[in-house]
């Protein structure tokens, strides 16, 4: 019903702003009608600790910031407790291992009643809800929850969590750099940007080639300093004499380096690289 | 006559023998010491193949660039991104980035896209010419039009093909004229990257091609960056010999400062005009009399 690959699709369709877009849970009954309290914002998924975290919005006092972006639609997975019915609305604390949030249900329909006893103390659940700021209390007034059958669906919220807070952080870190070069689509803002290496030798080091190849022996040693400062280069034999391998190798090696434009030959079999210092 | 000067260029680059090579001492580490045992023409020989050994890394480089931009899928590679060589980059600062040159970069990349082997020459040779010269470098320009629109036979350098690639007529001639002028013997292969690495631009006025269809990337913004490449030339150097071949290359005479450099024009090297104008011009010999006149190094023309 909920899948994390709908999840990220409904994502790369959103290039900011509030995130997901709401998902209408289907009751039992085919005559549900959404509650009246819902509106058209996208719905976030969060841990309780971010609910508390949040800042509040500098230009009103009713709605939260979270990663940059106004909250309002969340949506929550967690334990029930403390739960407390009555004929007109339930309430329960939702305990998802971060934090502790009070919750409250109005029973509206039949359906309303049937998913609030379908839920018993100790379950897990999952909610979607609107939060509630009043005199420093945050409290989430809930839509729909459903007890949670498939307990993957628990580590999967605490991802959807960890990808939103990421995305939303990154889209507010990128806003300023859009003035200086051309927009990024949004799918293309989930890879690393390819930078083409401005020194070719120094990736032989990142990437752990240094001692394996017999080139990379012999670059490291005409980069020493003694070696590159000196104006004839290094003798093949010196070379070979001072890494231990012998001067078929060595040469072989040094037609490599010598194709790749890495070094040169100066005088009669006296070598050096293009490197200077 | 003719073959004194071609003796005397020679013998000019024949490698030392063994018995000449200096036998250095392990201790020996001083740079005056070691400047004085290397003859004139061991010095020529390194910095012959540090060039050629840059030019290679430069392509290298290229290269490498190309190939990301094909993995990564974003299209094609920018073409400021293939210039390469830190010396032009200098000269000719931010020059890629006008608005001039962005709408031919799109243009470029849009021929490119439309697949592999339709736009000449590879990618990663387009501006081969100046990664293979660098700036300061620069003793002598041969201009071009545009390149070959043959498969296989653009190498981004004017005239130029890779070896194993027919010799197209126009380079023929050239080999004609230059053996009848200096001596040299007519090569096997049209390469002339030997010339590039020592210090001869070999420059198309116009650097793409669609294939088979010549000079079909003219007057797209190619002719205002290599006109700004000659300007900078004329005006941040002295004493380069141009060679300019036919009428087109001929045009360009009004960039270069005559005052600073040196102009020689013949007619274009092509089958039609060859007789009329380029042979006998014996433009490589008077390039290397005025090259030693002022002091420096003449070019070795034998391929």
């Amino acid at each position: 019903m909920y899948s994390s690959a709908s999840q990220f699709d409904g994502n790369a369709a959103f290039s900011g702003g509030g995130f997901m877009p709401s998902q209408t849970t289907q009751g039992p009954d085919s005559s549900f009608v959404p509650s009246k309290n819902r509106d058209a914002q996208s719905l976030l998924p969060l841990t309780v600790k971010q609910i508390y975290d949040a800042s509040q919005s500098s230009d009103d006092k009713i709605n939260l910031i979270i990663d940059g972006v106004d909250v309002t639609n969340v949506t929550l997975v967690g334990r029930v407790s403390n739960k407390a019915g009555r004929i007109t609305d339930v309430t329960f604390v939702l305990d998802d291992g971060t934090g502790r949030i009070e919750c409250n249900k109005w029973l509206h329909e039949a359906v309303d009643t049937n998913e609030a006893e379908a839920i018993l103390e100790g379950m897990y659940a999952r909610l979607h809800g609107q939060l509630k700021h009043f005199q420093g209390k945050r409290t989430l007034n809930v839509f729909s929850f459903r007890p949670v059958t498939d307990f993957n669906e628990i580590a999967s919220h605490f991802t959807d969590c960890i990808y939103v807070h990421l995305y939303n952080s990154k889209l507010r870190t990128s806003v300023p750099n859009q003035q200086h070069s051309s927009p990024i689509p949004p799918t293309i803002g989930y890879q690393a940007q390819v930078v083409p290496p401005t020194n070719q030798f120094s990736d032989q080091h990142v990437n752990g080639q240094k001692g394996v190849t017999v080139e990379a022996m012999v670059l490291d040693f005409l980069h020493h300093p003694a070696n590159s400062s000196r104006n004839e280069g290094v003798h093949r034999d010196h070379i070979a004499q001072h890494l231990g391998i012998s001067l078929d190798k060595l040469m072989l090696a040094v037609k490599n380096l010598i194709d790749e434009g890495a070094i040169y030959e100066t005088i009669g079999d006296h070598y050096k690289s293009i490197i200077n210092g | 006559m003719a073959s004194a000067p071609s003796r005397t260029l020679t013998d000019f680059f024949q490698p030392a023998s063994k018995r000449l090579k200096p036998t250095l001492p392990a201790s020996c580490k001083s740079d005056d010491a070691n400047a004085s045992t290397l003859s004139v023409d061991q010095k020529l020989r390194m910095e012959y193949n540090k060039l050629l050994a840059k030019s290679k890394r430069n392509l290298k480089l290229c290269v490498e660039r190309v190939s990301k931009s094909k993995e990564s899928g974003l299209g094609g590679v920018k073409l400021e991104e293939l210039l390469v060589e830190e010396t032009w980059l200098e000269a000719l600062p931010g020059e890629l980035q006008k608005p001039y040159a962005l709408t031919l970069s799109k243009f470029v990349e849009s021929e490119i896209s439309g697949g592999d082997g339709v736009i000449f020459p590879p990618t990663h040779l387009i501006f081969n010419a100046l990664n293979s010269t660098p700036f300061h470098t620069v003793k002598a320009v041969i201009l071009g039009q545009d390149p070959y629109h043959g498969p296989g036979q653009a190498m981004g350098l004017s005239f130029s093909v890779p070896e194993g690639i027919k010799v197209p007529s126009s380079l023929v001639n050239i080999f004609k004229e230059l053996h009848q002028d200096l001596g040299c013997s007519i090569p096997t292969h049209g390469n002339l990257q030997k010339w590039a690495v020592q210090g001869v631009l070999l420059l198309n006025a116009v650097l793409t091609v669609r294939k088979h269809q010549a000079n079909s990337h003219a007057k797209k913004g190619w002719e205002q960056f290599t006109d700004v490449v000659i300007k900078t030339i004329s005006q941040k150097k002295e004493g380069v010999v141009f060679l300019l071949w036919g009428n087109s290359a001929r045009e360009k005479s009004r960039l270069i400062d005559a005052r600073k450099h040196h102009v020689l024009t013949a007619a274009h090297p092509s089958g039609l005009s060859a007789n009329r104008g380029f042979f006998g011009c014996r433009h490589f010999s008077r390039t290397n009399q005025l090259l030693e006149q002022m002091g420096i190094d003449p070019i070795d023309w034998q391929l």
